[in-house]
């Protein structure tokens, strides 16, 4: 199983909110999980494909006379010599049609030697007398094709899979990649000895042999395999598999992420990489490979705990989208972001959890003191600096205000005006906005109505 | 894959492994699966043991992975082949099942495995095989444990012989076989979708509408499917797609025409290039690489280690279409045995007129009559169709032609798809019209065959899918084949391949329609011209090399390097060791830019593994070959220079020999070489008998009524008209520059006489050409004219067509005179390399060079001699300097092994012939 190495906890939150922006997580769960190469030696396919209209003239033909031989197509629907015998031939091969001279011992076979030949008056084209050596009849394929207008090809086809084996997960087919290195041989890894292959994939053909809705349910892999045309019945009998690990596989990341609610959390599942995730149905079976004490309401408390912030107050996550901490100084600033309005972040917890599993809790940062909230305030106003240049008490009026719903409505002390400007002069950048305050202040609102009325 | 290798392996040696025995079945590779349970009952023996350990045999065996081995005691495994083969199991026979916690010998009894010892001592050998299954401690009367050893048998035989190491080594070995072609085509994609995609053209005809260009169209331009945009008289240009491109490689067809004369009648026309044949031979290589089916196992090594694979047995048969088996013919039945008993790869070398149609014929009936499905390739429409007009109509036969209607030639066109589906959709029409016409309403069949009707007449498709879908002969151009959308997934579809002029088909060309096919039997010639190469796209890989590491060449340096590339590859033949070595230092000299102290590296062999060796030892500062010395400051450079060296070989390699070449060290049971010729009058066939095929080309006894002698002046099989006697002034040939290394050759005397030599035979054909074919019809008299240079070839093609000629055609036309017998007198002008293939009655050939420092240029080349000299059925008119082709000692007499000094001396040479070699005009 994969360590959880470096994982960038923020970026895989953001994508699980892309992935599903119905709602916004407040804890999430990641782990690298092993990606195999299953290379299967042959893979059934059934491909539905309409039935040319000369291989339903020739099973109607079959069903109208009960059996045939290549005469009867030469003489009803004029085919040569050559091609009613190629012709039957091959729909024997495709198996809509049955040889009866083949020596066949099954019940299809026996059953079709009680087949009689049917009493026509249709003209023929050209005069043979019948068939003896080779009589063919109807399958129920070949009858079933005729009924439908389609035919059903089987095609076995070589494929080479991307799975997870714990959890068992689908996650696509390989493919070579478009440019591959080209001044070096390319390389493909030994196939792994068996007792290093996991055991789902010792015995996937367990799961080949289900029905695909069942398969699909247990693992993702469906009837549908991306690129390859066709319907997935399953493994060829006695056909084999090799594993390999499929060490460059970016799609390697399992994600639980848990979404307040009343009773506590709801989870779902995405999987994909980093920087794109999907969103996996299969919860109940991801969350059997997962620790329980991960995916218990407590663990959210227990996590904010290890952050080694001080709570802002005893919140419970219920209905609440970000878990509040106090928090001081800089470390208030980075939490908050650093765009220009105040933002939840995610806190990764220190270490990782049984299994490689790192989780990052939702976050959202209140000033432990007033100096804080002052700096914080400051830090924000400084980022709007072409509005500062208009209007500085309006700016710095709407961002406090701003502040303090974001806080929850936490109360604290306005800063004065002349530590504001201060504040602002000593930041190099800043000095024209404090000489635009000033103009306004001194020498322009005095003399207009604003100053009048000040 | 792994699997599939091992299943190859055990099948080639004989031990098809069954896959599936009742409950037992192969899965993972090295696991074997169990349906069910394995039920075990306990001897009193493992009773007791088990007792001891305080364990059931249940939790022993149910319990972690379970390893398991079949032996017999105190004997070694050699004494289960026994059993393998006659299905007796021997005495004190036992399976051993290594579980975590101990291991258990279980033996065979009537309704269980019997459990006869337990023990907790570590085996000295962990078995082989993982056991999948579930024990239960019970007997089952239905049980048999017989399956179970056998399988378990039959793998420890296996991995006996096989060992996974050695196979997954020859898995490595495949796809290293494979990297450098795969580079190449990859190199080659780059180019092309990179490479300026305009060129000047000139409308050829407007229906459909064809266009030429200045020489032949480059790569580029004749994909098959490129997009290409036509200026027009109305502003916005008109888009067609490349649909093929001539035999001479100069005249694009495209797939629609003009008929409201729109197109600008010459202009730049721009491409789309189409990477889909590229993408095609990547698809190819991946699916032969991956293993993805047994038989490209099979392709891979035979193309990496031809030697290796095991001689095959001839299969005898009554034949179809050859004449009865006498000497003349032995060696055609041999090819045919051979072919029949091959099971994946053989070959066919034919040398020219030898019968390799008739071989291929012949071989298509049989494998048609035992209901073979059969891929006829070839990279020439020619020799497609030179097989379709013969057994195209045979009994049996369905054929299908893929390609355009305007390569094909006329005798064959009812086969191409469209025209076939066509004639039988208005055949069927007619027959079921009437047979339909006051049938019975409420007959089944009559009901049928109404529908039928219905579908030919509505839906145009349904009866060229008819043919597709049945057609026991499908032929096609290599890349042709993996176009169609029918054959377009990678499955070997078709049980033979038949690759016709495989020496003219790269690897990557063969891949393509070889991954379409179970066994492939390739038919060329070697001794005759390789493929062609686009010496553009190989100077921009050229280029790639050099900037990959390190240095901006600059593109003339590139071309020089591609060029001498293929001159240097295409002397290879050349019996001189003297030619061939001086090609070797052109070549070192170009890439090592003439640096004398780097030149001295062409001591050492052009062989891959040397450079990469030489760069290797230049790297790690160890010492050069014995007797090499190189200035300490140019050590980095020549290493440089020496890795580039390895990968412009290895280019040579990869892009230039023919299939034909690279499988030339299949073992000897698997080639067959044809030797009676019967194309040409015996004195024509002497050159290429002495000093090409090794004196074993004897002439059929058919063949000594060929020769015309009756042509006044000409009546030799072979002629030499040597020009040396001829003023310099009139002789030499042009552009007449310093070094005589202008490139685009042509000469004037040449030219001149060879008119008076094609007025003289059309004189001749007019009066008493009176041949007839097999069946008594009059045939048409064929004059070849050729050159060794384009340009000359073109003068040739404007003067005599202006002189003689009617008709359209560019490089085909016929006189205006007809023969005796009342056929056309036809006039085909070409050069040798475009060449091969063809065969006419008389061929005039023009030598072109001629110089005061004797430089022959590529007329000097075996295989192009070879090809140039054997398409004459009559006679064969060399036109060319003596003085400059051949040599002669210093008592005058012409050098032996020289092979022009040869030629003359096996032609009736003529120094005063004709008006233009005595001063008048013609």
């Amino acid at each position: 199983m994969s360590g959880a190495g470096k994982m960038d906890l923020p970026r895989i939150a953001r994508s699980v909110e892309e992935a599903d922006p119905s709602a916004i997580p407040v804890l999430v769960h990641a782990r690298r999980v092993d990606a195999f190469e299953v290379d299967f030696q042959a893979l059934s396919f059934v491909v539905e494909e309409p039935l040319p209209a000369v291989d339903r003239a020739v099973l109607g033909l079959t069903l109208a006379l009960g059996r045939l031989g290549p005469h009867d197509v030469r003489c009803y629907l004029g085919l040569g010599h050559v091609v009613s015998e190629l012709m039957l031939l091959r729909l024997s091969r495709e198996g809509l049609l049955l040889d009866q001279s083949a020596g066949d011992e099954d019940a299809e076979a026996v059953e079709a030697e009680a087949v009689e030949r049917l009493p026509t008056s249709a003209r023929t084209i050209e005069r043979l007398p019948p068939d003896v050596a080779h009589t063919y009849v109807l399958t129920d394929m070949g009858r079933e094709a005729l009924a439908r207008d389609a035919r059903r090809m089987f095609r076995l086809r070589s494929c080479r899979l991307i799975l997870w084996a714990e959890p068992l997960h689908f996650i696509g087919v390989a493919r070579e990649p478009a440019r591959m290195k080209k001044r070096s041989a390319p390389a493909r890894s030994k196939p792994l000895s068996p007792e290093l292959v996991p055991k789902s994939l010792v015995s996937i053909d367990d799961l080949m042999a289900l029905n695909a809705s069942e398969r699909e349910q247990l693992s993702g892999l469906g009837e549908k395999l991306p690129g390859v045309e066709g319907r997935l019945l399953g493994c060829a009998p006695d056909s084999q598999w090799e594993v390999r690990v499929a060490d460059k596989e970016p799609n390697s990341l399992l994600v639980f992420a848990g979404y307040p609610v009343p009773e506590g959390l709801e989870w779902r599942v995405f999987v994909g990489s980093p920087w794109s995730l999907s969103a996996c149905p299969r919860w109940l079976l991801m969350a059997s490979h997962a620790p329980e004490e991960l995916l218990a309401p407590e663990f959210v408390d227990e996590a904010v705990d290890g952050l080694g912030l001080e709570r802002a107050w005893d919140v419970k996550v219920g209905g609440q989208e970000a878990v509040p901490v106090l928090a001081e100084g800089a470390e208030l600033l980075r939490m908050l972001g650093d765009t220009d309005r105040p933002m939840d972040s995610w806190a990764p917890l220190q270490g990782t959890r049984g299994g490689g599993w790192a989780s990052a809790v939702r976050v959202r940062a209140l000033p432990g003191s007033p100096a804080s909230a002052h700096r914080a305030l400051l830090e924000f106003v400084c980022r709007r600096e072409v509005a500062l240049l208009h209007d500085l008490e309006a700016v710095v009026g709407a961002t406090w205000e701003k502040l303090g719903r974001y806080w929850g409505g936490r109360d604290f002390p306005t800063p004065s005006r002349e530590w504001l400007l201060l504040e602002l002069w000593s930041r190099q950048a800043m000095r024209g906005v404090v000489c635009q305050a000033r103009l306004r202040h001194d020498l322009v609102d005095p003399y207009t109505g604003t100053g009048e009325a000040a | 894959m792994l699997a599939n290798r091992i299943a190859l392996y055990a099948e080639s040696h004989g031990l098809p492994a069954p896959r599936s025995l009742e409950y037992v079945r192969l899965g993972l590779v090295d696991c074997l699966r169990v349906s069910g349970v394995l039920p075990v009952a306990l001897t009193g023996r493992a009773r007791t043991e088990l007792e001891e350990l305080g364990l059931s045999i249940e939790d022993i065996l149910n319990e972690g992975d379970i390893w398991a081995r079949v032996e017999v005691r105190n004997q070694g495994p050699e004494s289960l082949d026994g059993f393998i083969r006659e299905g007796v199991l021997p005495e004190e026979c036992s399976i051993v099942l290594v579980a975590q916690r101990a291991m258990v010998r279980v033996v065979p009894w009537e309704d269980a495995l019997g459990v006869v010892q337990v023990s907790t001592e570590p085996p000295r050998h962990r078995p082989a095989t993982l056991l999948v299954a579930r024990f239960v401690e019970e007997e089952e009367p239905s049980f048999d444990p017989l399956p179970l050893f056998q399988v378990l048998a039959n793998r420890e035989r296996l991995s006996r012989i096989a060992s996974r190491k050695k196979l997954e080594q020859e898995d490595r070995e495949d796809r290293h076989f494979l990297a450098p072609y795969r580079r190449y085509v990859e190199d080659a994609k780059e180019y092309l979708i990179e490479s300026t995609p305009t060129a000047p053209y000139q409308l050829a005809s407007r229906d459909p509408v064809s266009v030429t260009t200045q020489g032949p169209w480059r790569r580029e331009f004749t994909i098959p499917e490129t997009l290409v945009k036509i200026p027009t008289e109305i502003g916005f240009p008109r888009t067609f797609k490349v649909e093929e491109v001539n035999e001479e490689g100069d005249v694009l067809i495209l797939d629609d025409s003009d008929p409201d004369l729109l197109l600008k009648f010459e202009g730049e026309l721009e491409i789309k290039p189409n990477t889909g044949p590229f993408d095609r031979m990547l698809e190819a290589m991946e699916a032969l690489a991956s293993g993805t089916h047994l038989p490209y196992l099979t392709l891979v090594q035979a193309l990496r280690a031809p030697e290796r694979l095991a001689p095959l047995e001839p299969v005898l048969f009554q034949p179809l279409w050859l004449r009865p088996r006498n000497q003349e013919s032995e060696r055609q039945y041999q090819a045919v045995e051979t072919a029949l008993g091959c099971q994946d790869i053989c070959l066919v070398h034919g040398p020219p007129g030898t019968g390799k149609t008739t071989v291929i014929c012949e071989l298509i009936l049989q494998l048609l009559a035992n209901n073979q499905r059969v891929l006829l390739v070839a990279p020439t429409h020619v020799a497609l169709d030179n097989v379709l007009m013969r057994i195209g109509d045979a009994p049996g036969v369905v054929a299908i032609r893929l390609g355009r209607s305007a390569r094909a030639d006329e005798r064959v066109q009812k086969h191409l798809l469209p025209k076939a589906a066509g004639t039988l959709g208005e055949k069927l029409r007619g027959e079921l019209d009437q047979a339909v016409a006051g049938a019975p309403e409420d007959d089944a069949v009559a009901r049928v065959q109404r529908e039928w009707l219905a579908s030919v007449n509505t839906n145009p498709e349904a009866t060229g899918s008819l043919l597709l879908l049945n057609a026991n002969l499908l032929c096609a151009t290599p890349i042709g084949i993996a176009m169609r959308r029918e054959f377009r997934d990678l499955e070997p579809l078709f049980d033979v391949m038949i690759m016709d002029e495989a020496s003219k088909a790269t690897v990557a060309d063969f891949l393509v329609p070889a991954t379409r096919a179970k066994r492939w039997i390739l038919v060329g010639d070697h001794r005759q011209l390789a493929p062609y190469a686009d010496m553009e796209e190989l100077a921009a890989i050229v280029q790639r090399a050099k900037y990959r590491l390190g240095g901006k060449p600059s593109e003339e340096w590139c071309q020089d390097v591609a060029a001498e590339l293929r001159k240097h590859f295409d002397q290879r033949m050349h019996p001189s060791e003297e030619v061939r070595r001086q090609r070797w230092h052109e070549l070192v000299e170009t890439v090592m830019e003439e640096d004398a102290d780097l030149v001295r590296l062409e001591a050492i062999p052009p062989e891959e593994g040397r450079w990469h060796q030489l760069w290797q030892d230049l790297k790690a500062g160890r010492p050069l070959p014995e007797g090499m010395t190189l200035p300490e400051e140019k050590r980095a450079e020549a290493g440089r220079r020496a890795q580039l060296m390895h990968e412009l070989l290895e280019l040579q390699r990869v892009s230039m020999p023919g299939i034909f070449e690279r499988l030339l060290a299949l073992p000897e049971s698997r080639k067959v070489r044809l030797n009676y010729q019967q194309r040409m009058a015996p004195a024509l066939a002497e050159f290429s008998k002495c000093h090409v095929y090794d004196k074993d080309y004897p002439s059929a006894s058919g063949t000594q009524r060929f020769g015309l002698g009756d042509i006044h002046e000409l009546e030799a099989p072979s002629i030499w008209i040597d020009t040396q006697l001829a003023p310099t002034q009139l002789r030499y040939e042009s552009p007449r520059d310093q070094n005589w290394t202008g490139g685009h050759y042509y000469n004037e005397l040449e030219l001149r006489i060879a008119l008076e030599v094609v007025e003289r035979c059309i004189d001749w054909g007019a009066r008493s050409w009176r041949e007839v074919d097999a069946k008594g019809q009059p045939l048409p008299l064929e004059l070849g004219i050729i050159s060794f240079y384009g340009e000359q070839a073109e003068r040739l093609r404007k003067e005599i067509f202006r002189r003689f000629a009617e008709s359209e055609g560019r490089w085909r036309r016929v006189a205006r005179r007809r023969a005796a017998n009342g056929q056309t007198i036809d006039l085909h002008v070409s050069v040798v390399d475009r060449f091969q293939g063809q065969e006419k009655d008389i061929v005039i050939l023009s030598g072109t060079r001629s110089n005061p420092i004797r430089n022959r240029g590529h007329v000097n080349n075996l295989n192009r001699l070879n090809v140039a000299v054997t398409r004459a059925r009559h006679k064969r008119i060399l036109i060319g300097d003596g003085a400059t082709l051949t040599r002669r000692d210093k008592n005058g007499e012409l050098v032996a092994g020289d092979l022009l000094s040869e030629l003359m001396r096996l032609s009736d040479v003529k120094v005063r012939w004709g008006k233009a070699l005595r001063g008048e005009t013609t």
